[in-house]
């Protein structure tokens, strides 16, 4: 993507949680670029860290965790600000009007004795008290209708009367309202129908096209970020094992992860064996040595085992953490 | 196909919901019927609050039709004698959907997997241990001794499954009825689970009736078999499972397919979702008719609004709910 404009850049962040047992490295030494206007897929198991990543662009990270070190660079119109160090009070400015975050299971997270309309109000209002009524519900109606519900049924509801599907996109509908640059959304169809989640993901793409929006989708299901994404970042056991634009990552996996996650699901037409990837995923308070993913890697060398690759650029956009693409 | 195993007939189940003053009668079921065979694999596919799981239910027994009958090896289960159902309910058993609630978190895996073979003599009691050592290693947790005196939260959720689905096998089950059995299980140990059933079913050749939202996963365990598509408590279609993937005729399941996601970019953005209105009616107020038509691109006003459209064979072994289907297909 070497056109486009940079809007979030991380470098080195590594997160730490304390545990019983000790620490566990969520994220080791991240770096990842993120362009303005792409739809990026983070796609990764439970425990990848892909959701901890998430929580660290928005500084929203539980008590028990750690940022060891890293910074995330968010480019605002020309001007370079880094999130991880400016002021919580000026930060909370930044949350919802210039990145908003659609948790997982959002639909859960409207507040039940609210009508939808004072979801809204009480969003605008908190990041710009002088906001007249009258201008909240005309922009609100215009981001419910793009998410394809009926403003005047929707706006009056409860939303105990609304079904999953449509307070899932009531969500992302709130999270479109003070125009943010960057919407992040955590497994945004994970709890849905397949119907419902088919439309909402069809229709992220003209919701991307009318706001200027920059998407990031985390999800551990690899039919989704083929479905929305542009451009892919694999993730396993705290780490990025590669980035992609899609096309790349689906038709010319390089990481045997990649290749064996790809694999391992089932299809609606064409062979129907499957593979599956050999053993557990590590436990991350004491990651294996060298490339974590080298106990269950078919094709691990004796280097695998002792060092940690990093991620390089193989062909152009396309980076890939593993020694078999060092030698060459 | 084999001999008819269970057969429902009429079957109506409804519940009553809501408080005391505002209790409404919701048909969860409307009008089901439908053979089972020896030894076949039967999907029930539909969106939630379709009514697969109570179909499920219904079928192990475990919920009772409001009206209609169910027939298990030719007899109304209804009217079974106490030794008859007991031997029912043994011989179907129900794999739950949540590993992490069906298993007693205060029993070790022995005892979870020794209690039916007791109760049910299955084996002499001196020969319970090795047994159940069989079990484990049946689905695949070994060496057996590992896992025997482990507590549910000492495993994985894809090894609760396992565990849930030994003590199922405990009992020689001739029919096993699998409710979204991996959904809540991680992605990497899913292909373990299903490789299990799919195993089990080759070796034992029970019939297992494969409940989910996921025509991909089903597919997987039995491309031979034969699948039902569920609508807000009624039967849409009835095909086998290649046939419906590749000739889907209600418009419905027409639907659903280009709904699926799948791991392939070029195939599912090409996939288009075309509806009427994309939310679904509540089961408490169902429409009139066609209970699709309000959602249906292709419903006619005067036919799909008045009158529901009854399962007919459209081709051999094909049965489709569709006004439109009926008519011209030759």
């Amino acid at each position: 993507m070497s056109n486009s404009e940079l809007i979030l850049s991380i470098r080195n962040l590594t997160v730490k949680y304390r545990s019983r047992r000790g620490y566990v490295n969520a994220l080791r030494n991240i770096n990842l670029d993120i362009y303005r206007n792409e739809a990026l897929g983070i796609v990764g198991e439970s425990g990848s860290g892909k959701t901890t990543l998430a929580l660290a662009i928005i500084r929203q990270l539980p008590n028990n965790a750690r940022i060891v070190s890293g910074s995330i660079t968010f480019y605002d119109d020309g001007n370079k600000v880094d999130l991880l160090t400016m002021n919580y009070d000026e930060f909370r400015r930044y949350l919802w009007e210039k990145i908003a975050f659609v948790p997982q299971g959002a639909m859960n997270s409207l507040n039940p004795v609210l009508k939808i309309k004072d979801h809204f109000t009480e969003t605008v209002k908190a990041h710009n008290p002088d906001a007249s009524k009258e201008e909240i519900v005309r922009k609100a109606r215009e981001v419910l209708k793009v998410t394809l519900l009926d403003p005047d049924r929707v706006l009056n509801s409860y939303p105990h009367q609304l079904s999953g599907g449509m307070k899932q996109r009531v969500m992302i509908s709130l999270a479109l309202i003070l125009n943010p640059a960057i919407i992040i959304m955590d497994e945004p169809t994970s709890s849905l129908d397949v119907v419902s989640q088919k439309i909402i993901l069809q229709n992220l793409k003209d919701i991307m096209r009318m706001f200027n929006v920059t998407i990031i989708v985390i999800t551990h299901d690899i039919g989704v970020v083929a479905e929305v994404a542009n451009r892919v970042v694999v993730m396993y056991a705290g780490k990025i094992m590669e980035v992609g634009d899609v096309e790349s990552i689906f038709y010319n996996a390089l990481h045997p992860y990649t290749q064996g996650l790809l694999k391992a699901v089932p299809k609606l037409r064409g062979e129907a064996e499957l593979y599956s990837i050999p053993g557990e995923p590590p436990d991350l308070v004491n990651p294996p040595s060298g490339c974590s993913f080298h106990p269950r890697c078919p094709f691990a060398m004796d280097i695998c085992t002792i060092n940690e690759p990093s991620l390089k650029e193989v062909n152009r956009g396309h980076l890939v953490a593993c020694f078999k693409y060092e030698t060459r | 196909m084999g001999k008819e195993l269970i057969k429902l007939m009429n079957v109506y189940v409804s519940f009553r919901i809501g408080g005391l003053f505002t209790k409404v009668l919701v048909n969860v079921l409307r009008n089901i019927n439908l053979t089972i065979y020896d030894g076949e694999t039967l999907g029930l596919v539909g969106e939630s609050g379709c009514g697969k799981t109570t179909l499920g239910k219904v079928i192990a027994g475990l919920i009772k039709p409001t009206s209609g009958k169910i027939l298990y090896k030719g007899k109304d289960i209804s009217a079974m004698t106490k030794d008859e159902f007991l031997t029912f309910r043994r011989e179907v058993q129900y794999l739950h959907q949540d590993p992490f609630s069906s298993l007693n978190p205060v029993q070790t895996v022995y005892t979870i997997l020794s209690r039916p073979l007791i109760k049910h003599k299955i084996v002499d009691p001196s020969n319970v241990e090795e047994e159940v050592m069989e079990l484990l290693r049946m689905v695949g947790l070994t060496p057996p001794s590992d896992f025997m005196y482990r507590y549910p939260h000492q495993l994985s959720g894809g090894q609760r499954q396992r565990v849930a689905l030994a003590r199922i096998m405990s009992v020689r089950p001739k029919v096993l009825i699998a409710d979204e059995p991996v959904s809540m299980i991680d992605v990497s140990q899913r292909i373990g689970i299903l490789r299990l059933l799919l195993d089990l079913r080759k070796e034992t050749n029970m019939t297992i009736i494969y409940i989910t939202h996921d025509l991909a996963t089903l597919r997987y365990i039995s491309r031979e078999g034969r699948v039902a598509v569920m609508y807000l408590g009624g039967m849409v279609e009835l095909t086998d499972v290649e046939r419906l993937l590749t000739r889907p005729l209600h418009p419905y399941t027409q639907i659903l397919l280009s709904a699926l996601l799948e791991p392939d970019p070029n195939i599912t953005r090409n996939k288009k979702v075309n509806l009427r209105s994309m939310d679904i009616p509540s089961i408490v107020n169902l429409p009139p008719g066609c209970k699709f038509h309000t959602r249906c691109p292709y419903a006619i006003n005067g036919i799909c609004d008045v009158k529901e459209p009854d399962l007919v064979e459209v081709e051999t072994n094909h049965y489709v709910a569709c006004h439109l289907v009926k008519g011209d297909l030759k």
